[in-house]
């Protein structure tokens, strides 16, 4: 099982670091991190390069490979790697079709990757995720609107916004139950984080009206018993209103949400947009769409 | 496989845009006044400009569109066309590309290093002001992204040698890599050598048959502006940013230990410095007769056969397909002259102004300027020359002055990380956002139209 976390900046990416590894520590899986930056112009890379190549005498490195350092020290720091381990060389560096990878030497099977990206965030994430099979990736951000709907439409993996995340914060897990086909993958994704967690869960299922049919009841009917079956303490909420509203509002900041990725027609998604989509933009924590 | 489509289309819809704004034009019945060269030849330059400023299509790409549709459009025949891709102009910026991996591989920095840290000492804002005018005399001469490629590593090294926590120094860093981009840009309006939209200009105008600027003469127009920009960008440079610290003792001194140990002048570094004099005497001297680009050409040879830098290195290092993209843009501008589609968007651009704009040299020249300054922070200054400049020197009033202002007008790349080389090299280190760009260049733009706007209305037609 592998896991994506795309960083940029130390300044920006440490929360989005350290829920990642956290996940990637509940579902013993391997982490990759991928630094994706600005890509300079064409016109212009010609003097960006020669500038490079006059930092790198200078030991100067590209500003992503100092990135990717700051982010092996700090997987290093909250034990997801071996600390004692000094491998980290900056300048031992592999190209892979499009993309550019640190060797870790002594890093055993993949249990850490470190990649390095040039170009349009959303473009370089599915390029990424097309090169290796990710089960998720893990983004910061979730506010700007354009980004977030090309990123649920478009990275063809699980993805967590990690929004508004507080590290020292105990979050409970928030189920989105409805009768979509990815429900069910989202209900066994969010059991297993809320058991790592020791969290308690509340499924909620939210209606437009204040009849809730028959898709809507046997979905929270089978994640009710799937919950029990694990033993995992749980709420179950049903509640009317505009469901990426409801779900925001409901959980608050001390919640991460976990919802099925939409299977809408994709051009009347990039038209109206998704209700995942909408939530991402509404929550104000952390969102986990189950592909 | 709809969502696939979907992703195609996303990917390429700036692409599709200029497709579509193309077909309509095409299509559209053909203004008065316009031949139907002339007409098509603005449409392929409409294209252009979308391709060239979302970058849908790789630059070669966009350089071999013009050649074809030049010739499928019948604005050119094919030899036509394939001449007008060669000139001195496409010499001189194959030749500054090829020169300036030669001259980055010297290392020479170091040198630079301790000249710089000499005259400043340890004080911020006399390192400041040193960056800024060092990068500024020289890149008068090389082109402005070899000098800020030698010198962003003395700058990134004083920086990482104050702290290493980047969010520690971030006034000194802007105040630094702004001092070193700024300075080379304004460096650049200074002579022909001094950056690629120059020599595009001086090309034109000689092409056209308008004048013909020797090296000198390109100085005495450009040097004054150049002068009075020093200390005026300079003290609004040094009141942008506020650095975190007044003084960079130990900075200095650990750096200074680091280029100490790169020990005297090797003799191929002296060979280099002697072979860059004789290049710029050439050009001085000689450019008038022989062509810039030829001198550049002349300089790459002597570097090469000196066994200074491998061809190898500046193969790998040149990107030839900006070469392949100006010389296209050259094409393309000689045609927007020689179909008179130049003349007639100019024309259309005085009737919208009622007039006012041939009665008045001053509204030309602020029109000019400024429409070239906003367009350079948009699609990079040499491509603005290239494309635009034919277009700009048909305002109304004298063609040469107006062609001149539009050169140097094209340096004002102040605002954006695209106007400039050295506004996309200190982009990349990753240390300044866009944000910056504008906090630290709208007061310098204001200022430089107004001394460039002086230069027009004031000295220069005492000197055309």
């Amino acid at each position: 099982m592998r896991f994506l976390v795309a960083v940029r900046s130390t300044t920006y990416s440490e929360r989005t670091l350290q829920i990642g590894s956290a996940v990637a520590n509940a579902f013993s899986a391997d982490l990759s991190v991928v630094y994706v930056g600005d890509r300079p112009k064409e016109l212009l890379s010609g003097g960006v390069n020669l500038a490079r190549d006059a930092l790198l005498n200078w030991e100067i490195n590209h500003p992503g490979v100092d990135v990717l350092r700051w982010a092996y020290r700090r997987l290093q720091e909250w034990n997801f790697i071996d600390p004692t381990l000094e491998q980290f060389d900056p300048t031992n560096l592999v190209q892979e079709a499009d993309r550019v990878r640190v060797i870790l030497p002594h890093v055993s099977g993949e249990k850490i990757r470190l990649i390095f990206r040039e170009g349009n965030p959303v473009d370089q994430l599915k390029k990424e995720t097309e090169y290796r099979d990710y089960l998720l990736t893990i983004v910061g951000g979730g506010s700007r609107r354009r980004l977030t709907k090309q990123l649920v439409q478009f990275v063809d993996t699980s993805i967590l916004f990690v929004k508004d995340f507080e590290p020292e914060r105990n979050y409970r897990v928030l189920l989105c139950v409805d009768d979509s086909q990815a429900t069910k993958r989202a209900v066994v994704f969010g059991t297993r984080l809320a058991q790592h967690l020791k969290t308690h869960v509340d499924l909620l299922t939210v209606s437009k009206t204040q009849r809730f049919g028959k898709g809507y009841r046997g979905a929270a009917k089978w994640a009710e018993r799937y919950l029990a079956r694990q033993n995992l303490p749980f709420e179950q909420h049903f509640k009317t209103g505009d469901p990426p509203t409801v779900f925001a509002e409901t959980a608050g900041t001390d919640h991460i949400i976990i919802m099925g990725k939409s299977k809408m027609n994709p051009l009347k998604a990039w038209i109206k947009g998704t209700k995942p989509g909408d939530t991402v933009l509404k929550a104000h924590g952390p969102v986990i769409l189950v592909r | 496989m709809l969502r696939s489509f979907l992703y195609w289309i996303y990917q390429k819809r700036w692409l599709l845009v200029a497709v579509a704004v193309g077909t309509a034009l095409y299509h559209l019945p053909y203004p008065e006044g316009i031949s139907k060269d002339g007409y098509r030849t603005l449409i392929l330059a409409i294209v252009v400009v979308i391709l060239i400023i979302s970058e849908a299509v790789p630059l070669p790409a966009i350089a071999l569109f013009i050649a074809v549709l030049q010739v499928t459009f019948a604005i050119a025949k094919p030899s036509e066309v394939a001449q007008s891709y060669m000139s001195d102009a496409v010499f001189f910026i194959m030749g500054s590309l090829m020169l300036a991996v030669a001259i980055v591989r010297q290392g020479l920095d170091s040198r630079l290093t301790l000249a710089i840290l000499t005259l400043t000492g340890p004080r911020v804002r006399s390192i400041m002001w040193g960056f800024f005018v060092i990068s500024l005399l020289l890149t008068s001469f090389i082109g402005e992204h070899t000098v800020v490629a030698m010198l962003l590593p003395v700058a990134l090294t004083l920086i990482r040698n104050t702290s290493d926590d980047p969010d520690k120094v971030r006034g000194l860093t802007r105040m630094l890599l702004f001092a070193l981009a700024f300075g080379s840009i304004i460096g650049s309006i200074g002579t022909p050598s001094g950056g690629a939209r120059n020599a595009i200009m001086i090309n034109y105008l000689s092409d056209f048959g308008l004048a013909k600027i020797s090296y000198l003469r390109w100085m005495l127009f450009t040097y004054p502006v150049l002068l009075i920009q020093i200390p005026l960008a300079g003290w609004l440079l040094s009141r942008a940013f506020k650095p975190e610290h007044d003084r960079l003792d130990s900075a200095v001194q650990k750096l200074k230990s680091k280029v100490a140990e790169a020990g005297p002048l090797t003799g191929q570094q002296i060979l280099a410095i002697v072979l860059f004099v004789i290049i710029f005497l050439a050009w001085v001297f000689l450019s008038d007769r022989i062509g810039l680009g030829v001198i550049a050409l002349a300089g790459v040879f002597l570097y090469l056969a000196a066994g200074l830098v491998h061809w190898q290195e500046i193969n790998q290092r040149t990107n030839w397909g900006v070469v392949l993209l100006f010389a296209a843009a050259i094409s393309l501008g000689v045609q927007l002259k020689n179909t008179g589609a130049a003349l007639w968007v100019a024309q259309q651009i005085l009737a919208l102004t009622g007039g006012l704009l041939e009665q008045f040299a001053a509204a030309q020249y602020a029109v000019v300027v400024t429409l070239t300054t906003v367009v350079a922070n948009i699609m990079s200054s040499s491509a603005t020359v290239a494309v635009l400049g034919p277009l700009f020197m048909n305002f109304g009033g004298d063609p040469v002055l107006l062609g001149m202002a539009t050169a140097v007008a094209s340096a004002f790349g102040y605002l954006t990380t695209v106007g400039a080389p050295a506004c996309m090299i200190i982009a990349a280190t990753g240390l300044v956002s866009a944000k910056d760009f504008v906090q630290a260049g709208w007061r310098i733009v204001v200022v430089s139209i107004a001394v460039l706007m002086l230069a027009l209305l004031l000295y220069w037609p005492h000197i055309r």
